[in-house]
């Protein structure tokens, strides 16, 4: 499931960086996830790629009814900083930037290359992994802090 | 604009769209300004706002963060975290660490799908 979406992300050719629970995954943290978290590049042609691809998996809105007012355009994903969506694919959340790391640029600065058999993409390093989690404050991320900063210690003991 | 004025104007554009998403077109009679307002699309970002409620919504840690720096692997194994999956995990590629991962959210979906009536 997310290595497929991601797949379809990069063969469309749309510029994001995996964070969250997957790229923590993908540092080796053992926590599973349901949705897969993108921040994306604010450009316009890059929203209009994603927009694209989203209609086309039939995103909706997670958790809430079916139904409600929902508008999937560029100008929605450039006026709203988290999207939180459940599509053909899987779950996604989309997001403008990340708390604790900043914007796209610094998201894809605080980043790294992960290379999958014939597909590579960006997902977070671990120490911005670390400050995105710490940055949120919510209590249930407190786990999650102390397993990435032990997986840290670990990598560099080596 | 005053607030009162806004007021009456808002109650205008929601009695004008009656639940289209087409954008309302209101003007005050005493004044030549008209306003247009997209009601659809103001919706549509509550319901963003209440799907992102209802999936990321967690509460806030009480207090302040400790600032005492201790041996991260310590403080794990004192919290009861299996360290043993962790180095299991960083002997495993990344590819196969997103593998894995995708294979649990699979079963875990197939399982929610088999329990539904």
């Amino acid at each position: 499931m997310f290595e497929r979406i991601i797949a379809a992300l990069l063969a469309a050719g749309a510029r994001f960086v995996v964070v969250g629970g997957v790229a923590a995954t993908i540092q080796g943290s053992a926590r599973l996830t349901n949705d897969l978290d993108i921040c994306y590049d604010p450009a316009p042609d890059n929203l209009e790629t994603l927009v694209r691809l989203l209609r086309g998996w039939h995103a909706y809105l997670r958790e809430v009814k079916p139904g409600l007012p929902f508008t999937l355009d560029v100008r929605a994903l450039r006026t709203t900083p988290v999207m939180t969506l459940t599509t053909e694919l899987g779950d996604i959340n989309l997001l403008d930037q990340v708390l604790g790391v900043g914007g796209y640029a610094d998201v894809l600065a605080a980043s790294e290359p992960v290379r999958i058999d014939a597909i590579e993409f960006r997902a977070l390093t671990l120490p911005a992994l670390i400050s995105a989690k710490k940055a949120t404050g919510r209590a249930k991320d407190r786990e999650h802090v102390i397993e990435l900063e032990a997986l840290l210690a670990l990598r560099r003991r080596g | 604009m005053p607030l009162p004025r806004a007021y009456t104007i808002a109650g205008k554009v929601l009695r004008k769209s009656g639940g289209s998403g087409e954008p309302v077109r209101v003007s005050d009679d005493t004044d030549p300004v008209a306003v247009t307002v997209d009601v659809y699309r103001i919706l549509a970002a509550v319901s963003v706002g209440l799907s992102r409620l209802r999936t990321m919504y967690a509460p806030r840690r009480r207090g302040r963060p400790a600032t005492l720096r201790r041996d991260p692997i310590r403080v794990a194994e004192e919290y009861g975290l299996d360290l043993s999956l962790l180095a299991a995990n960083l002997r495993r590629t990344p590819a196969e660490r997103l593998r894995q991962l995708d294979a649990m959210a699979d079963f875990r979906r197939r399982a929610r799908r088999g329990r539904r009536p």
